[in-house]
């Protein structure tokens, strides 16, 4: 169940002012009522690693990095209380266009890094929320912060933690851990440009007009163009931060894979293109006329398209990640580095108590099918949690010959549960079917907890 | 601020937790079985105060009494929690009906979200129903055998489900009680410890026996937390694992076979 309850609970117990946790002392959840993860949907952001691409496997280093960056505990206070992670933001290194946080986001896909909630000394005393960015192809997108405060990454990465998210200063290695892996992210591959950023293969007429338009110098300064800051050969970007109109310095934001973007504009005040370029057209009395505007936005969509954005979230996904993770243990068991070792465990012990909730328990009255298969699919998850948890318990000790050991009967019963796993599938919340029974139950369940004198009371409404 | 109905279960877990283990020296699951019948009326206890409780839930919802009938909930859910060891293991079907999640129509939480959620007291037919499946369980309890390898598999597994995660409020999250619930089940663990395991493995295996305590005085001290919000999850994460393990590791020395914790 989890938080897989979250966004669905939080929003109706929203509505009904959770009045029942401050009558009764206990409290309904950790983070504000209403807020949404977007952690249950079924397309995920696709992942692609740079390193995997050229050399056919990831480093040590980004492997330590990307589990770290799916590790709550290297943040502190409330987000480590609730589980979150880089991962809950940024989606496989994504964004999450759905994320929204009463308090802290306007719009879904918006987040005030500079709220009490998390920090209270990062409190800035103002709702000012900023779109979160995806990091695919950061390692070409310095500097760094929609204000492109900083130029190394390593400094940003350390100040989300630190300063953001109440964490503890980070080991050294995790911090290079997770540099090299958001640096190892790339773009989705876009087969409508060329490697000069110019559109490739067969543009429409609209498109071709669109790229045209791009590159014209504007009426009334003709020193500037889109293509002066969007540099379609240099990733459309130029490194530099411009006030275009938004109340602010502004790093010049990448087009590439902008589709999967948006809301757009820093603090993410347009929800698409076209009012994207309704704003330029103002601020530089560009004079577009409703084709050009319609043509510049044909072009935006074909330089912010990738191939295949996102894939279903699955058995197999998971159990990559979790692999991928646990290849951190083959070098740091060996290398008696307690910090990573203790890090691995629990996360992915973690990551494994999330998977076996998607193997819905008897209790679950709307999932029929399969209660040997999901029963045996929930009892390899805790056994391999338990078993993981041997090895963090022998590290903690000094004792890395048994954590080796450990590890090794881990990894055989790892291998095991794959089969068991896949043939729970088909009822499990990976399948569109079951998802939808599961779901349609809670929302069930959470309607009957609404009061509607309360929900009439609801102080606004979050678009 | 911990609510009454909570206090007796965390006093009761450190109680158990000190007097654990009066050792027995007999081998093979026999002690068990004949300490089992020591511990089968902490259990009926649980499920008799959890029937009162819902009978008076029923009478205060019948007369629009909301915050009468939160309080009857509240009472009713933790003497459930704590016969919870037995629930899911001996009682499957019951388990089912008593605690299903997510369902709107039927068990304890059905009936949490409209008292809790909605604030209202429209859920008699709910209310009788859950009467009438607590004491269709009262009745079979009576009558069922509870045989020590199913008892440590409630045990073990129930002492794995204290780690799950609580950000969204945990197992009931309208009435805000989740704490409760760990105490009570704590509670339940501790007395099955003191009655049953405890003393044979103390005999068997003192140390094993000192690393359950240990454990278990560990967990009892975490969920001691004022709020859910001051829960260190990731250290009653990491004990809840400890326990699960330690009463895996007990198995042998108690001529039993590893917990299943399957479900």
């Amino acid at each position: 169940m989890a938080r897989a309850a979250a966004a669905i609970a939080a929003l109706l117990m929203f509505l009904s002012a959770n009045r029942a946790a401050a009558e009764f002392g206990g409290a309904s959840g950790i983070l504000p009522a209403g807020t949404e993860l977007g952690e249950e949907a079924l397309a995920q952001p696709r992942e692609l690693f740079h390193s995997e691409a050229i050399q056919g496997r990831k480093s040590y280093l980004v492997n330590l990095g990307d589990m770290a960056f799916s590790a709550p505990s290297i943040f502190g206070g409330v987000a480590r209380q609730a589980g979150l992670s880089c991962n809950t933001c940024h989606v496989n290194g994504a964004g999450n266009p759905r994320f929204f946080l009463p308090g802290l986001s306007i719009r879904p896909g918006t987040f005030d890094t500079t709220g009490a909630l998390f920090n209270p000394k990062a409190d800035n005393g103002l709702l000012d929320p900023v779109t979160i960015p995806s990091l695919r192809g950061a390692r070409q997108l310095a500097p760094y912060g929609h204000d492109g405060r900083m130029a190394s990454l390593r400094d940003f990465v350390r100040s989300v933690i630190v300063d953001e998210f109440a964490g503890a200063e980070p080991a050294p290695e995790i911090l290079d851990g997770l540099v090299a892996y958001i640096m190892d992210i790339d773009l989705l591959p876009n087969p409508r440009l060329g490697l000069d950023g110019k559109l490739a293969g067969r543009p429409s007429e609209a498109e071709r007009r669109g790229e045209a338009l791009f590159a014209r110098p504007f009426t009334h300064d003709p020193g500037l163009s889109c293509a002066a800051c969007h540099v379609p050969s240099a990733g459309f970007v130029d490194h530099q931060q411009h006030d275009v109109g938004s109340y602010g310095m502004f790093k010049t934001p990448t087009l590439l894979d902008a589709n999967f973007n948006a809301p757009y504009f820093h603090d993410g005040r347009y929800g698409s293109y076209e009012e994207v370029v309704i704003h330029f057209d103002r601020m530089f009395y560009l004079g577009l006329t409703a084709e050009d505007r319609a043509d510049l936005v044909a072009y935006l969509r074909a330089v912010g398209d990738g191939e295949e954005p996102s894939v279903h979230d699955d058995v197999d996904q998971n159990v990559k990640e979790a692999a991928d993770f646990l290849s951190v243990l083959d070098t740091a068991i060996p290398a008696r580095d307690g910090t990573a070792v203790t890090l691995t465990v629990d996360t992915v012990a973690g990551e494994l108590r999330e998977l076996t909730e998607k193997f819905p328990d008897h209790k679950d009255a709307s999932v029929t099918g399969g209660k040997s298969e999901r029963a045996a699919a929930r009892a390899d998850l805790k056994a391999l949690v338990l078993l993981l948890r041997r090895v963090g318990d022998a590290a903690d000790s000094g004792k890395f010959d048994e954590a080796a050991s450990s590890f090794a009967a881990f990894r055989n019963k790892f291998a095991g549960a794959i089969p068991v796993l896949m043939a729970a599938e088909p009822w499990s919340l990976f399948d569109p079917a079951t998802h939808a029974a599961h779901f349609a139950a809670l929302r069930q369940l959470y309607q009957s907890a609404v009061d509607p004198a309360l929900a009439m009371r609801r102080p606004f409404d979050s678009d | 601020m911990m609510t009454r109905a909570f206090r007796p279960a965390a006093s009761m877990l450190a109680a158990a937790v000190l007097s654990a283990a009066a050792p027995v020296g007999a081998t093979g699951p026999a002690p068990l079985q004949a300490a089992i019948e020591r511990f089968k009326p902490f259990v009926s206890a649980g499920i008799a105060r959890s029937l009162a409780a819902a009978r008076t839930m029923r009478e205060q919802i019948a007369g629009h009494d909301l915050a009468g009938a939160q309080r009857a909930w509240i009472a009713a859910r933790s003497g459930w929690e704590q016969a919870e060891i037995v629930s899911d293991v001996f009682f499957p079907d019951l388990d089912d009906a008593i605690d299903a999640w997510p369902d709107g129509k039927q068990g304890f939480h059905a009936i949490e979200a409209r008292l809790f959620g909605a604030h209202k007291t429209d859920a008699l037919a709910e209310t009788d129903a859950l009467i009438a499946r607590l004491q269709e369980f009262e009745a079979t309890l009576q009558s069922t055998t509870l045989t020590p390898q199913g008892l440590l598999d409630g045990t073990a597994k129930l002492a794995y489900e204290i780690g799950e995660n609580k950000a969204d409020g945990g197992e009931s999250q309208f009435s805000g009680t989740s704490l409760g619930d760990i105490r009570a089940n704590l509670a339940g663990i501790a007395e099955v410890w003191r009655t049953v395991f405890g003393p044979v493995l103390q005999a068997r295996d003192p140390k094993r026996a000192a690393a359950i305590a240990d454990s278990l005085a560990a967990l009892g001290k975490l969920a001691g937390a004022a709020d859910l919000k001051s829960l260190d999850e990731t250290a009653l994460r990491r004990r809840s694992e400890d326990l699960a393990l330690a009463f895996q590791d007990a198995a042998p020395a108690l001529a039993l076979d590893p917990p299943n914790l399957g479900n």
